[in-house]
């Protein structure tokens, strides 16, 4: 009994002691630990943040781009106080420690002024596929954030999009039916002479380094069209506050039987972009009963419509200088290069195409499919976010759906933070919905 | 589609040995008569009814292409003279085409080629048990056009006029006009290849040693070149029309309309290619080894290509619209070379034969050596010589132009412009055979390739190219009867 006992006891301790021979705490071989840096955040103020006390409210999100895992945290309250002289001037918002991969980094504040006359208002930072490695223990890597002021005017925003086109009853695509809602955020009456819908040049699927990098300060387009007359002297057609403007590729009751019953009427849309083109084989449709847009520039012959899965940006805006200075001046013309590697071939590819300041634009959102937006196509001054119809690329469900911006019924105003995730939602698409 | 292929050859050739003095001949003459044509009606289709809304086609039968008459004849002599010790052979031969069934305004009609074909050979008497010779040679070849070079489809090029629509399908009208041209180049020549060669031989026993030496070039082979041109038409402006006062289709008299001009390229066969070849081939053989019994062949060859265009080439601009411009409309650039590339490549193959004769097997193993390749392209014209306009006019293109809002866009992008060179790093394969025969009939055969390699890693641009080969086996039997 007892031998029994014993000859238990000591295998038991044999297996403990295997046990433990085997989780050892050093990392044992074939196994990848994760190496964790120090990540000093500062963030920078340039020019314009001279009158501001203070920031509070000071959100911060890190976004882990391979593993995909937020992790945020809110500082309460930076003062002026705190601030070290520099160009420009930074403050250090908190020492991370966080495991080495690629980061985007989001900030958002409120801005409160020394001067009791300005309202405190939204402030953002971004910065996008920063690599973070850890050198050494103890050593600890900075960087910098600048903030920005972002443009909230409150005149025509872009209300909706709906560029993914409509379904037959017969499960094929129809094509026709692609829209864009503008709407008057304002008080006041607008004038919708000479607005323009701009398509951007680069899109978020093919990420390159363009030179030269212009998007502080411009905006790359590959389609440009417009209202026709000219901002600021015609007044040919006003819009009410809280009207919505409806431009569309053939603004034809679509809903008819030969066409598609799934799509809708757009026979009362205010302007339609024509296409036209001495080839046959390009045939757009021209109702008579419905003004034409006029286009300034394409990048191709053909007939064109907003990518149907949702790659490019869109902007809205009046031009500054009248349309023949604005095709001819060299001033508006953009031409970039990117370096293409593959295998042995290092090459610069050249490319021509147009751009505008980006003082000409009154509103932007950037579409992309979603959690897919990799990098900024135009400025975040713009949009900081992006709104999403396809949830997958070539997503068989989206067709039907628009992104939408969400209207606040207790301000009676859609919402407009120039951030697209945040302001805009995935709808079934309707050109005549109220909003309420 | 209907196709009524009919394809023939008609030959007939004499074969004759003669004696002058010393000299023994080997003669051989003859004549060719080839005859090819489709009887089909080619695709049948509802013109009114085509397969896909945007294609421009029409039918053509097969039948109204004129056939193929190629008529040939030819003489050759191999003459065989013995001087002293040594021995001189020359082959000398002559070919002639011509192509009938051709219309008299053709540049090739009735036009007789003659290609000469020279071979010589000198064997040096053995000396020291070695027996060399000297061989060069000298050959032209003529390629006549094919049917679809001679005679091509008319191009249709249609534009549209005027396009109205209504909401009431009945009031609906598009007009267009089409221009139905012919491009045939009646001034096509043949093309002529030309080619020369040296090679040196020296055996000793059952060792065989060759090299040789060989260039050939070609400056005026077919090429698809693009003619670009105006086209007037008329362009009729629907938007004063008013639907409600419309009682049918509007009239095109009841419109204003403008005369405009646009550019267009369609394409031609014309003489513009160049292809240059050279190269260098040895090949050594052993006997075979007495106590591995094995036989040891190297053999190898450098090649290099040479191939461009020899005429500048239009190209049709890109397809960007600048206010109401399109740009491929009304310019045209002309761009001095389109493409060329300059490859080059050199292996080599050393094959190791073992006889097991009590067997009746042999034992291969090959190692096929990958030395160098490269292929360069250099930096095709980006910046157009010149430019077309409406007019059909075509003008110098001047640094000034690269700034002009419409003329910028004929420069080229992408990667034009660069010379994109592009090489390969040497590898070598292995490969095994076995092959043993049962009897007089019949042999049977095993092989593997590929079953080891040597393909080193190469960095490029911080990429790491990692090749890899997979192998592969099969097996053969022979059967002889």
């Amino acid at each position: 009994m007892m031998k029994k006992l014993l000859k238990t006891i000591s295998v038991m301790a044999l297996a403990l002691l295997l046990g433990n021979a085997c989780t050892n705490d050093d990392v044992p071989s074939g196994k990848v630990s994760i190496k964790y840096a120090k990540l000093v955040l500062k963030i920078g103020l340039p020019q314009g943040f001279q009158d501001v006390d203070s920031l509070v409210a000071f959100h911060v999100k890190v976004h882990n781009v391979s593993t995909g895992r937020d992790s945020s945290f809110t500082v309460p309250n930076i003062a002026r106080e705190a601030v070290t002289e520099g160009n420009p001037p930074t403050v250090t918002l908190d020492t991370l420690t966080i495991a080495e991969g690629l980061y985007n980094v989001e900030l958002e504040a409120k801005a409160v002024y020394h001067s009791r006359l300005k309202t405190p208002s939204t402030v953002r930072g971004n910065l996008m596929n920063h690599t973070i490695v850890q050198n050494g223990a103890d050593v600890a890597s900075s960087v910098i954030v600048n903030l920005f002021s972002p443009n909230m005017d409150n005149g025509f925003v872009i209300a909706e999009i709906h560029a993914a086109r409509t379904l037959r009853p017969s499960g094929d695509p129809y094509t026709g039916d692609q829209y864009f809602r503008i709407t008057n955020n304002s008080d006041t009456v607008m004038y919708a002479d000479g607005l323009f819908i701009g398509e951007s040049a680069f899109q978020q699927m093919i990420h390159q380094n363009y030179k030269p990098y212009i998007l502080d300060k411009e905006t790359p387009l590959q389609y440009l069209t417009k209202v026709p007359g000219i901002h600021g002297k015609d007044k040919k057609y006003p819009v009410q506050p809280g009207a919505s403007l409806i431009i569309c590729d053939n603004a034809i009751d679509h809903t008819t039987a030969d066409r598609n019953p799934n799509s809708f009427d757009l026979s009362k849309a205010d302007w339609e972009w024509f296409d036209e083109s001495t080839n046959p084989r390009v045939t757009d449709i021209d109702n008579p009963a419905v003004p034409n847009m006029e286009r300034l520039y394409t990048y191709s012959r053909t007939i064109w419509g907003p990518h149907d899965r949702g790659f490019y940006a869109y902007v809205i805006g009046f031009l500054g200088v009248d349309s023949r200075t604005y095709l001819t001046d060299k001033a508006y013309q953009y031409d970039y290069s990117y370096r293409f590697v593959y295998g042995s071939t290092s090459k610069d590819m050249k490319f021509h195409a147009v751009k505008i300041p980006n003082t000409w634009i009154l509103d932007a959102v950037v579409l992309a499919i979603k959690d897919m937006k990799k990098w900024n196509v135009i400025s975040p001054t713009l949009d900081n976010g992006y709104a999403w119809f396809s949830e997958v690329d070539h997503d068989k469900n989206r067709y039907g759906k628009s992104v939408r911006r969400k209207y606040n019924s207790k301000t009676h105003k859609l919402i407009d933070t120039n951030d697209s995730q945040h302001d805009f939602e995935t709808v079934k698409a309707n050109p005549w919905y109220v909003f309420k | 589609m209907e196709g009524k292929p009919f394809y023939s050859t008609l030959r007939g050739e004499t074969e004759w040995l003669a004696r002058t003095s010393f000299i023994s001949h080997h003669i051989t003459a003859g004549g060719e008569f080839l005859l090819n044509k489709n009887y089909g009606r080619g695709q049948i289709f509802d013109i009114t009814k085509p397969l896909h809304a945007s294609t421009a086609r029409r039918p053509r039968a097969y039948k109204d292409i004129p056939a193929t008459d190629i008529l040939s004849f030819y003489a050759e002599d191999k003459a065989t003279m013995p001087i002293g010790k040594h021995q001189l052979t020359v082959m000398a031969g002559l070919r002639t085409t011509q192509m009938l069934n051709i219309p008299a305004s053709y540049a090739v009609h009735g036009k007789l080629f003659t290609d000469t074909r020279v071979n010589v050979q000198w064997d040096f008497p053995s000396f020291l048990g070695f027996k060399s010779f000297v061989s060069g040679g000298f050959g032209m070849m003529t390629k006549m056009p094919t049917v679809l070079d001679l005679y091509p489809d008319y191009v249709y090029k249609d534009i549209t006029e005027m396009n109205y629509w209504d909401v009431r399908p009945a009031y609906k009208r598009i007009h267009i006009r089409t221009y139905k041209l012919n491009q045939v180049n009646p001034d096509l020549r043949q093309a002529r290849n030309k080619k020369w060669e040296i090679r040196l031989g020296i055996d000793k026993g059952a060792h065989h040693f060759s090299v040789t030496y060989f260039h050939e070039d070609m400056k005026d082979g077919f090429r698809s070149t693009t003619t670009m041109r105006p086209f007037i038409y008329k362009r009729y402006d629907t938007s004063v029309i008013n639907p409600s006062a419309l009682t049918g289709p509007p009239s095109l008299a009841s419109l204003p309309v403008a005369t405009d001009t646009l550019l267009d390229g369609y394409g031609r066969t014309e003489n513009g290619s160049r292809i240059m070849k050279q190269g260098i081939e040895f090949q050594y053989s052993s006997p075979r080894i007495p106590v591995i019994q094995t036989r040891i062949t190297v053999n190898g060859a450098w090649f290099r290509t040479l191939y461009e265009n020899s005429i500048p080439l239009f190209r049709s601009a890109p397809n960007v619209v600048v206010g109401t411009v399109a740009i491929a409309d009304r310019y045209a650039g002309y761009y001095k070379s389109t493409d060329k590339y300059d490859k080059q490549i050199f292996t080599s193959n050393f094959i190791f034969d073992s006889y097991v004769d009590k067997l009746g097997l042999i034992l291969s193993a090959t190692a096929e050596c990958f030395w160098m390749s490269n292929t360069k392209r250099p930096a095709t014209s980006s910046v157009p010589m010149g430019y077309m306009d409406i007019t059909g006019t075509v003008h110098p293109y001047v640094e000034a132009d690269q700034s002009d809002p419409y003329l910028r866009w004929l420069v080229l992008t992408g990667t034009a412009g660069q010379d994109m060179d592009y090489r390969e790093r040497s590898y070598m394969l292995v490969n095994f055979k076995a092959t043993k025969r049962f009897g007089r009939h019949l042999s049977l055969s095993f092989f593997a390739d590929r079953v080891f390699y040597v393909a080193p890693d190469y960095e490029v641009n911080g990429f790491i190219v990692r090749r890899t080969f997979s192998p592969y086996f099969g097996m053969e039997i022979g059967l002889k009867i």
